[in-house]
């Protein structure tokens, strides 16, 4: 028989895949960037042998380029690396903001494609939820893929975390285009698995053009077919 | 022998930037752009034999730019360079771009020197 964990896993294995492949993507550009300011340095040196002059600042200005590749690659290996790990423990307590603004930073590539720009806004008090961020990451991921495509002219979507009552919501602000046969079928069915195993709803704001994920504050039932928590 | 002309379009500025300097120092004439939107204002004013395109860019892939490029500038050549190194992204590159020419970031400056020398003296031929 399969588990729900299974069905979600299965998903997740795509997830990962796919983050995985635009993370490569985003360090092919940081090593092509360092190729070229490497390779023009090498034609400077050559032409200055050929006693054709050194231009300082152009010199300069290379290494500078050279640092901030060798800067944001390292971001990217951090990031890759959070990401890596984030199926280490099954269920975990986060820091919401922090999470989403994570999410937002390993997905930077696919969501520029889109040409859709995404922000978190921040909350006043930080909003601790216990969940598996994995599978959360994955729903949020399938929610704003889906978003993307919803957002008209305006081509800017905002995620809002907040308390309500005993549960914690995620707001999806700015779907311009969000119709009522939304409602159904927003989220991919993929996405099922993940909703259920996270304990998750989402509800549709038509009037206000939103998405409402309505996540428990703090998860605790063992999925059937999963282990006891294990934590590395 | 003319001096070959050609558009860069990547995202990333850094990138675009050095690699048209590099090319400048080849003696091939390199212009930049960093959005495919500013690449087809340019076209209607400036006359390019070849294009380099990266593949990925934000709101519309290079191969639907080559496509728009194409309408307005036929006959132009293109080139296509993506940071996606799979076997399988190469072959589906290369098998969309038709007679383009396909290169895996980073690119040997070398050899996109002499592709390109040898495309669009190819298309004079």
């Amino acid at each position: 028989m399969v588990s729900l964990l299974d069905t979600a896993s299965v998903e997740g294995l795509r997830f990962f895949g796919r983050i995985s492949a635009s993370i490569s993507h985003e360090l092919k550009n940081t090593l092509s960037i360092m190729n070229e300011s490497a390779g023009l340095l090498e034609d400077l040196a050559l032409l200055a042998e050929q006693g054709k002059g050194l231009d300082a600042s152009r010199v300069k200005s290379l290494g500078s380029s050279i640092k901030r590749q060798i800067q944001r690659t390292d971001q990217i290996i951090r990031n890759m690396n959070r990401f890596s790990h984030a199926v280490d423990e099954p269920l975990k307590e986060i820091e919401l903001v922090d999470f989403l603004e994570f999410v937002l930073a390993v997905s930077r590539r696919l969501t520029a494609a889109k040409g859709v720009a995404i922000t978190v806004q921040p909350t006043d008090q930080p909003l601790m939820v216990v969940t598996r961020p994995f599978f959360l990451h994955s729903l949020i991921w399938l929610l704003l893929e889906a978003g993307m495509g919803q957002t008209g002219q305006s081509k800017a979507l905002t995620l809002m975390p907040e308390k309500i009552e005993s549960d914690i919501s995620i707001r999806l602000m700015g779907l311009e285009t969000l119709a009522l046969e939304a409602e159904k079928s927003f989220l991919p069915k993929q996405g099922e698995p993940l909703l259920s195993l996270l304990e998750a709803k989402i509800k549709m704001d038509l009037d206000q053009k939103v998405l409402i994920l309505i996540l428990p504050k703090r998860l605790k039932d063992e999925p059937r077919g999963e282990s006891a928590s294990t934590t590395s | 022998m003319k001096t070959i002309r050609v558009l860069l379009v990547d995202d990333e500025e850094d990138l675009v930037a050095t690699l048209a300097e590099r090319l400048g120092l080849r003696g091939i004439d390199a212009e930049w752009v960093t959005t495919c939107e500013e690449a087809l204002k340019m076209l209607p004013h400036k006359q390019f034999h070849l294009a380099v395109l990266d593949v990925k860019m934000p709101r519309m892939s290079g191969l639907a730019l080559k496509r728009k490029m194409e309408a307005v500038a036929p006959g132009m050549k293109f080139i296509f360079m993506t940071g996606h190194g799979s076997e399988r992204d190469f072959e589906e590159g290369s098998a969309e771009a038709g007679a383009s020419y396909y290169l895996l970031k980073p690119v040997d400056i070398e050899s996109l020197a002499e592709k390109i020398r040898e495309m669009v003296y190819q298309k004079e031929v």
